[in-house]
C-alpha cells in the first residue's frame, strides 16, 4: 500500500501526515506500518467499499472524517 | 482467483455465494454488500475471510524489522498551515481529497492547501514528489488506500 509508504516519508522529513484508507486494508494497512518503523501510525477508515459511491456520496461520507484527519495532524 | 462468467445469472448466482459467506464472518452488513460490484464482491469476501481466519499478510513492500521512526512533531493547531494532499490516483481519491482540503481550510483555519498527484497508485511517489511537497507544506494527507 503505497499512501503507508509515502506517510512514512513525510514523517521522516518532519511533516506530520495521515492516510486515509478503507476498512478492507486496515490489515495491510497495520502491517505495513509495523514493517516500516511505524507501528501504530494514525490513519482513517473509511467504509470499504467507495468505488460504488456517487460523487455526493463520497463528499458526505469524506466529510464524517475530517475531525479524525485533523486529530491525526495535530498535538 | 476463481474467474466469473459474466452473465447475469451467474453474476447472482456468485454473489449469493458470497453474500453468504460474507454474512457468516459478521463483518460486513448485508445492505451495503448488496451494492458492491462484482469485483468487489470477491476481493472483499478474500479480505474477510483473511481477517476473520485471523490469517496475515505477506507484503513484499512491508520490508523487514525496520527501525522505529517516531512520529514527526505535531503542532498545536492547523490554522494559518499548509496541508499537503498526495492523490495516489486511486477511484475517490481525489474528491476525498478535495473534501478535506475544503473542509480543513473551512473549519480549521488552514491558509491553503498543496495537491500532487502521483503517476500511479501501485508505485511510491518518488523521493522527487515527496520532497517537493515536504519543503512547501506543513502537513500532509497520502489517498487512497483502498
Amino acid at each position: 500500500m503505497c499512501s503507508v509508504h509515502d506517510t512514512v516519508e513525510f514523517e521522516k522529513r518532519g511533516i506530520p501526515s495521515t492516510t486515509i484508507i478503507t476498512e478492507a486494508f486496515k490489515n495491510a494497512a497495520d502491517f505495513q506500518f509495523r514493517g516500516k518503523g511505524m507501528e501504530g501510525h494514525p490513519y482513517v477508515q473509511l467504509p470499504h467499499p467507495v468505488s460504488n459511491l456517487q460523487p455526493d456520496e463520497m463528499k458526505e461520507t469524506t466529510l464524517k472524517f475530517v475531525e479524525e484527519v485533523a486529530s491525526h495532524l495535530k498535538s | 482467483m476463481p474467474k466469473f462468467d459474466e452473465t447475469e445469472k451467474r453474476q447472482k448466482k456468485i454473489i449469493h455465494i458470497f453474500e453468504k459467506k460474507i454474512e457468516s464472518v459478521g463483518i460486513v452488513d448485508k445492505e451495503r454488500y448488496a451494492r458492491y460490484d462484482l469485483d468487489t464482491v470477491e476481493f472483499t469476501y478474500y479480505m474477510e475471510k483473511a481477517m476473520a481466519n485471523g490469517m496475515g499478510f505477506i507484503d513484499p513492500t512491508a520490508g523487514g524489522s525496520a527501525a522505529r521512526i517516531e512520529l514527526a512533531q505535531r503542532p498545536g493547531d492547523l490554522s494559518g498551515k499548509v496541508v499537503g494532499l498526495l492523490d495516489n490516483t486511486k477511484e475517490q481519491a481525489d474528491i476525498i481529497l478535495e473534501t478535506l482540503g475544503n473542509a480543513l481550510r473551512e473549519q480549521y483555519d488552514v491558509a491553503r492547501v498543496v495537491s500532487l498527484r502521483k503517476e500511479h497508485y501501485s508505485k511510491p511517489a518518488t523521493d522527487e514528489m515527496i520532497e517537493e511537497m515536504a519543503q512547501e507544506v506543513d502537513v500532509a494527507i497520502a489517498a487512497l488506500g483502498g
